[in-house]
């Protein structure tokens, strides 16, 4: 048994601190400015959601969803969601299991989707796409960008998106992909948001090369069939803003894989 | 509330001086609880807050920066992911290799780095919080109290046994094999 002075324990953890103290590189920088211009961009007279003590997941991304709608930047940055909000009869026609997208009716939807968000194409490619009832879902990825992700009445798919208020989308950074285990997936979007059609949850990430299936079940009661494409996989439905009458939603995940098997997980 | 802002100007300004401040810092404070692609869209969401509540922001940089810091800490956890998750956010720690060049410290410090990155993901999630907030995040006792919501005196008393507790952990770790300090916050594959 090794036992250390109490000023050589402090001095080893400041030496294994993940984050030491440094400048931010010029890339950094440049992400900080965009993200405060952004952020002043934004309306500031309307109530801001106060963060609960206790977890209930999805909720950063509903925050920033949900306050950066006029906040949108020229090219995708570190967050920049699209969020145009009315009122609406809660997607009706959502079905829980999805429709692919042709190769075309895709390419289309991404063109839609990167007009919409204002953002250059930077050699993303459709990752997912799909459909639920009347709505088109698409996720775009690409060396410079981990997921843009729009969701958009079929109507707007290949059409001029200028004041259509029907249209979700968001983006983020490029990030590795996760090292994964054959059987194991890995959520890595998570977030709430809202078109005029009402209040919806989606998820997003990547799985292992053997699973070929991804049901998620929700505490609301839903058994949604997720896309998967690739190595990821997608999925999103119809919810409501949290209140004292619909808390918190959760879900976890049933996970198909190719000898038949499945594995649930959270 | 600790001040009121008039004008857009003043109002714009205010938050640029907290934001020029703490954004450094309160990168550093995420990245040390997530994993690093994450924590730029964690500090967004955070200053995005603080613009909203820029009135409830203290006035003082120094605990403006500890505001941001409880902030984060509620985002991150509201981002959590496991269905077991606890109150705590645990922090992680850099890897350290067994072996890997020194440079030149001092052994006792070498070996106390490779002790503390094995003992380290044995601690709490608590355990881990209280002191990355003393040592890493550099905050006094009523600052790291104000993170966490609790009195400085409670912070000071769950620190000790912190402490206590990783002092035990390293004396009783058997190093064997190549050492990582794992990162017990991070997402996992599910």
């Amino acid at each position: 048994m090794r036992r250390h002075r109490a000023d050589t324990v402090t001095a080893a953890l400041r030496d294994l601190d993940p984050a030491p103290s440094t400048d931010l590189t010029r890339a950094e920088s440049d992400r900080a400015d965009a993200a405060f211009a952004r952020i002043v961009a934004t309306p500031c007279d309307e109530p801001v959601p106060e963060l609960q003590g206790r977890p209930h997941r999805r909720r950063s991304r509903l925050l920033v969803a949900l306050l950066v709608a006029a906040g949108l930047a020229g090219a995708v940055g570190v967050v920049t969601p699209v969020l145009l909000l009315g009122g609406g009869s809660a997607f009706g026609s959502w079905t829980p299991t999805p429709v692919p997208l042709t190769d075309v009716v895709a390419a289309r939807a991404a063109t839609t989707c990167r007009a919409a968000l204002g953002v250059p194409d930077r050699g993303e490619r459709v990752a997912v796409a799909e459909r639920r009832g009347g709505w088109t879902y698409v996720l775009l990825a690409g060396p410079s960008t981990e997921a843009i992700i729009c969701l958009m009445p079929d109507d707007l798919v290949g059409q001029d998106p200028t004041d259509r208020r029907e249209f979700f989308g968001t983006g983020t950074d490029a990030a590795a992909p996760p090292t994964l285990e054959p059987d194991r997936i890995d959520e890595n979007v998570s977030m709430q948001g809202a078109t005029d059609e009402g209040w919806f949850l989606l998820v997003a990430g990547y799985v292992g090369s053997d699973v070929t299936g991804v049901t998620v079940h929700t505490s609301s009661g839903l058994d949604i069939e997720a896309s998967v494409s690739g190595n990821r996989f997608a999925a999103w439905w119809p919810s409501s803003p949290q209140s004292s009458d619909h808390p918190a939603e959760t879900w976890w995940y049933t996970v198909h894989l190719a000898d038949g098997s499945t594995r649930g997980t959270t | 509330m600790d001040s009121t802002i008039s004008s857009p100007r003043e109002r714009e300004q205010r938050f640029r001086d907290v934001y020029g401040a703490a954004y450094v810092d309160l990168l550093r404070f995420v990245r040390r609880r997530v994993h690093p692609t994450h924590a730029e869209d964690v500090v967004g969401e955070v200053m995005l807050v603080a613009w909203r509540r820029l009135d409830d922001v203290p006035a003082d940089l120094s605990a403006a920066r500890a505001w941001l810091f409880g902030v984060a800490r509620k985002t991150l956890q509201n981002t959590r992911r496991r269905e077991d998750r606890t109150d705590a956010v645990a922090v992680r720690l850099a890897e350290v290799l067994r072996g890997s060049a020194d440079n030149g410290d001092h052994p006792d410090l070498v070996a106390c780095r490779v002790d503390i990155a094995a003992a380290w993901p044995l601690l709490s999630a608590s355990d881990q919080e209280a002191i990355a907030l003393s040592v890493l995040d550099g905050l006094t006792a009523p600052e790291a109290a104000a993170v966490l919501g609790i009195s400085p005196t409670a912070f000071r008393l769950r620190l000790s046994r912190a402490r206590r507790t990783l002092r035990r952990q390293v004396g009783s770790t058997t190093v064997g094999a190549p050492l990582t300090g794992h990162p017990a916050s991070e997402r996992s594959p599910r």
